[in-house]
């Protein structure tokens, strides 16, 4: 048992701070721009200095354990949560997949400019009617000849218009599948940016593919069963575990700092039980978070047999948690906290995506009940 | 950073369980019922050799660290012991006995330890006043010295095991005039004249750990039945914060595994509407309730024994919100287990009930769960 950070980690979270505090105004600036281009161009440099922190070599790299992981993620998505999901959901998603499911070609020509942060990635899961759950994929992979094609309206894709290697999950023979394409193939569209309720500078867009062309070589799968589905979602939860970290203590710590900074009767209103009480409630939360997240990457870890069940423990936890901290951090900021572009509005809109992306919080119940129940 | 028990503790956490579940939980609906101490099952504690765990071999411990002790505590729960039973040997152990490790002369181990490793004597703190909670400074218990003696004036409120103990640490005043500065622990022994206990209160939960005032009048205590130095009081209390954030609190928890699993079971044994209970969302989500709180829980727990067998200062931030957090967060899923069983969860023989008695105890007992916000909201 050992309960401390490693001290790799802990420099990197430093060196990220170092490195993007600075520039990232005039990053997340260029990132809001409809000019796919000029995002593009801001993403890549945001990646660059997160690449230089060694962020990209200690979690794409797998050159440690996922506890180390979350623990630079937690970092990264304090510091901005939206370059954070555009990174992790993008490459490090696509990462995951190509190396677990794709073939030595795929890993050869597009893992290292992923891994080291000079290319942009970006996974199409989500259908057009939002559910994937319950409902098979729409989307299809169908043979024609010497070809495959890809057809179908993904919503919600991060990254779409600025990635350079989009990864669409769609069903071929009844069984999921990916298809890998440029975003500039003929017969796929990116639609403009959505709006969204938090994560400015939003980069979700619409997907829609008719007629894409692709060879064999450019799929991976079809997968039988239910197991590739739920590694992705895996993969996905323990992304969004490490933002609602992220996101609840940035929202804890500018209530705290406002807290204690502003006056109300003559002293700074972190004296007063009703403001005080409320930050020692987040902070716990925050503090339990932590713990539970870096166990359930523990779990991760060792295999543990009851790692998925923990995994969504800590998805439903944090997500939860994070909501509960912005919405008190609001509270305690009072007028200040309800203006658009503070640090603790932006953050309570930010942790609502938590409870919704990856494996929502109903299904992540359902599922814990559902392994407890086979399990005990 | 890893979270990892050694194979021992692991075993040691089967045979706690194994033990447990045998020797001691199947009395414990009946104990609680009539709101009695099962002296025999507290006995059988200190033969399994959890009551000294943590102590040297030659004070009838193990020398066991402190993860493993509560783990130990957490295997109780997990067993089904009730929480009147878990919480009289955490007073025991950690509140009286280990005090006395600390702090007490060669002389004082000898006398008190083995015997309260074994389960032969009773143990018991007094701390709380009726005036004075978690305002310690604020007792008003004096002992004046008088020569080779102290005399003992003064009333404590609240305290777990008061009417069986065999021997209390008691904390009281030698210096009134002075607020934490002034505070000073004794020994005190059953039939010591001018001492007794009050009577046993009813309570709503832990009901099988019994819980009085002690009365000293004139109670004439020898010096060397003083721990550590005058004035040292206060910080003694303090330490023993660090046990009560973890090893107190690992029943508790363990006890949530051990309803959980009853939920489980009741959920696939319950027909409704033609199919079981299990079935339907509505309870996969009460039990998903109860296991995350339980993972959220272990963690802060199991945080504060390793470091406190590294060997590190207490961390009060950290205690306050272990307490905070198994306290006010522990309300929910307890409920939950409760409506889960329906009817039957309100009635005896499905234990939940008991079990939601006795967790209304864990945002109060210890400091309550406002006294842990008070105590972040300064260190913020």
């Amino acid at each position: 048992m050992n309960f401390d950070l490693g001290d790799k980690e802990k420099q990197i979270r430093e060196k990220l701070h170092h490195l993007l505090e600075a520039d990232l105004p005039g990053i997340l600036e260029n990132l809001a721009s409809n000019d796919s281009d000029k995002s593009r161009k801001a993403m890549l440099s945001a990646f660059e200095k997160i690449a230089s922190s060694g962020y990209a070599d200690l979690v794409f790299g797998k050159e440690e354990t996922a506890v180390a992981s979350m623990a630079v993620r937690e970092e990264l998505a304090f510091i901005c949560p939206a370059l954070y999901l555009s990174l992790e959901s993008g490459n490090g998603l696509l990462i995951n997949l190509l190396s677990s499911y794709g073939n030595e070609q795929q890993k050869q020509e597009i893992l290292p400019a992923l891994k080291s942060c000079k290319g942009i990635g970006s996974v199409a899961l989500v259908e057009e009617h939002g559910n994937i759950e319950d409902n098979p994929f729409e989307s299809s992979l169908t043979e024609e000849g010497n070809h495959l094609t890809l057809s179908g309206k993904k919503n919600m894709v991060i990254n779409a218009a600025i990635a350079d290697w989009l990864a669409v999950v769609a069903m071929m023979n009844s069984q999921p599948a990916l298809g890998i394409v440029s975003p500039d193939t003929k017969g796929l569209t990116i639609g403009s940016k959505i709006l969204t309720l938090g994560l400015e500078p939003s980069l979700f867009y619409e997907v829609g593919a008719r007629g894409v062309e692709l060879l064999s070589n450019n799929i991976m799968g079809p997968f039988e069963g239910e197991a590739f589905i739920s590694q992705l979602r895996m993969w996905e939860d323990e992304i969004f575990v490490g933002a609602s970290l992220g996101i609840m203590r940035r929202a804890y710590e500018a209530a705290r700092t406002h807290a204690k900074s502003h006056n109300c009767g003559g002293k700074p209103i972190v004296a007063y039980q009703e403001v005080g009480f409320k930050l020692a409630e987040m902070l716990t939360l925050v503090h339990t978070a932590q713990l539970l997240a870096y166990r359930a990457a523990w779990m991760l870890d060792t295999g543990d047999k009851e790692r998925g069940v923990l995994l969504h423990c800590a998805k439903v936890f944090c997500a939860e948690a994070a909501e509960s901290v912005a919405s008190n951090a609001v509270q305690i900021l009072g007028g200040n906290g309800y203006i658009r572009g503070n640090k603790v509005e932006q953050a309570y809109r930010d942790a609502k995506f938590i409870q919704i992306a990856g494996t929502s919080t109903e299904r992540a119940r359902v599922k814990i009940g559902d392994s407890l129940l086979e399990m005990c | 950073m890893e979270f990892s028990f050694t194979p021992e503790q692991l075993m040691f956490r089967d045979q706690v369980i194994k033990f447990a579940s045998k020797e001691i939980a199947p009395r414990c609906s009946e104990h609680d019922l009539r709101g009695e101490f099962d002296f025999d099952s507290f006995r059988k504690l200190g033969e399994f050799g959890i009551l000294g765990l943590h102590f040297p071999e030659q004070w009838g411990g193990s020398g066991a660290d402190v993860v493993t002790t509560v783990m130990s505590g957490e295997a109780l729960g997990e067993a089904g012991v009730d929480g009147g039973l878990t919480l009289a040997y955490g007073a025991h152990t950690f509140l009286c006995a280990d005090t006395i490790l600390s702090h007490g002369t060669t002389e004082q181990k000898q006398r008190y330890l083995p015997k309260l490793a074994s389960g032969q004597w009773i143990g018991c703190m007094g701390l709380t006043e009726p005036g004075a909670g978690s305002d310690v400074a604020s007792i008003s218990t004096r002992a004046e010295r008088k020569g080779d003696y102290y005399v003992l004036n003064g009333t404590k409120m609240f305290i777990t095991n008061g009417p069986i103990a065999d021997v209390a640490v008691v904390y009281a005043k030698t210096e009134k005039d002075l607020k934490r500065a002034g505070i000073s622990a004794f020994i005190v022994e059953k039939g010591t004249p001018g001492f007794r206990a009050g009577k046993n209160l009813i309570k709503m939960g832990v009901r099988t750990s019994h819980t009085s005032e002690l009365i000293f009048e004139d109670c004439k205590i020898p010096v060397e039945n003083r721990l550590g130095r005058e004035g040292d009081g206060w910080l003694m209390a303090l330490q023993t914060v660090e046990w009560d954030r973890s090893a107190l609190l690992a029943p508790f928890i363990g006890g949530m595994t051990y309803v959980l699993k009853k939920c489980i079971r009741y959920a696939r044994e319950r027909y409704q509407f033609g199919r079981p209970i299990a079935e339907f969302q509505a309870i996969k989500h009460k039990l998903a309730e109860i296991k995350i709180f339980i993972e959220a829980a272990r963690s802060l727990c199991y945080r504060i024994a390793w470091c406190k067998d590294q060997g590190r200062p207490l961390n009060h931030l950290e205690a306050a919100m272990a307490k905070l957090f198994v306290g006010d967060w522990s309300l929910r899923p307890a409920n939950d287990a409760m409506m889960l069983h329906g009817g039957y969860g309100y009635c005896h023989e499905y234990e939940v009930e008991r079990y939601f008695r006795d967790s209304r105890l864990a945002p109060i007992g210890g400091g309550t769960s406002d006294i842990q916000k008070r105590i972040i909201q300064k260190l913020l």
